[in-house]
């Protein structure tokens, strides 16, 4: 049973990467986190008929096998969401570097790096991606917060609460 | 489920450790390390040294191992924020617009400095080796260049081409 929750966590998260390579290249950019959540989903409830038709008996140890590799699937996309696709995807380091990089070996003024990647376009994007995905409303010229909670939403939450346990006294 | 529990238990105990070292540090000037996420691993030997001593029926070693990995694995990334100093965008523009405040274009985008923005992050990556000062410029080191060849050789394997 161990190895047996253990497999079929890492093989729904190989099958939620596989399906993120493929068809990433399709989807509208803006709608990234109804496409990542609609991902992860799928792919949880493939493996799990999967393993259904396979050897799935309904009894105690089933739904402990679901409901554990269930998580550990949780925890690995996570993981692979934030420290590998959410860097190439929003981190502000990484674009900086990529601009910083384009200009070759003479470089680039602080200036002119400004004039190509500012907070405006970091904004626009976030702003974009959240009315997108339900989060924020756009009315009248305002935004406010949506009644939508994405699985973005979830990240946002742990980091704010990061920042509280460490660095609020 | 001993094993599980086990985990979950030994990761708390080890996640209260760092928060507290972590404020300690933070708080007295001294400056957390990266390096202090290491203790994790501390965690990990106490709990494969746990499994070991107590005679469990049915085992899930390998699942409560697992369990503690990733958790401590995300527990890093997640660390990583608050020790670099720097708040997301994204955590920022849903925390103005907490409860029901609202806040047109101008607002919002007038609560965010570049300097805050990307000098820091220059900044940053000039620490790292990744950029050096060219003039009154940056230019990207070689460390840099690896780094940009990597994620642009991911990016095109999946078709992405935004960022930031």
């Amino acid at each position: 049973m161990d190895i047996l929750i253990f497999i079929i966590g890492i093989m729904q998260f190989i099958f939620f990467v596989s399906l993120q390579c493929i068809f990433f290249r399709f989807i509208d950019t803006r709608r990234v986190m109804k496409w990542i959540s609609l991902f992860f989903i799928f792919s949880f409830i493939c493996i799990n008929v999967l393993y259904a038709f396979i050897g799935f008996k309904l009894n105690l140890f089933s739904v402990w096998i679901v409901l554990l590799s269930g998580i550990i699937y949780g925890l690995l996309a996570q993981i692979y969401i934030l420290a590998v696709f959410g860097v190439i995807e929003s981190s502000i380091r990484i674009r900086v570097l990529s601009e910083i990089v384009s200009y070759g070996l003479k470089g680039v003024s602080y200036k002119n790096l400004l004039k190509k990647y500012n907070k405006k376009i970091i904004i626009d994007k976030r702003l974009g991606r959240f009315v997108q995905s339900g989060e924020l409303i756009y009315d009248e010229n305002y935004y406010k917060r949506g009644s939508m909670k994405t699985f973005s939403y979830i990240p946002a939450f742990i980091f704010s609460l990061y920042w509280k346990l460490y660095r609020s006294f | 489920m001993i094993s599980i529990l086990l985990s979950i238990l030994v990761f708390l105990i080890f996640f209260v450790i760092h928060i507290f070292m972590g404020r300690y540090s933070i708080r007295y000037g001294c400056g957390i390390k990266i390096q202090s996420a290491l203790l994790f691993m501390l965690g990990f030997l106490v709990y494969s040294f746990l499994c070991f001593q107590i005679q469990i029926q049915n085992p899930l070693y390998i699942t409560g191992g697992a369990l503690y990995v990733f958790s401590a694995i995300l527990h890093f990334i997640y660390f990583t924020s608050p020790y670099l100093g720097d708040k997301s965008p994204s955590s920022e523009i849903l925390f103005l617009l907490s409860g029901k405040k609202r806040m047109n274009y101008k607002e919002i985008l007038n609560s965010f400095h570049d300097e805050q923005l990307i000098k820091k992050r220059i900044e940053d990556l000039h620490r790292g080796g990744y950029i050096v000062k060219k003039g009154d410029g940056y230019a990207a080191t070689k460390k840099g260049f690896l780094l940009f060849g990597i994620i642009a050789a991911y990016k095109n394997f999946i078709k992405w081409n935004t960022g930031g």
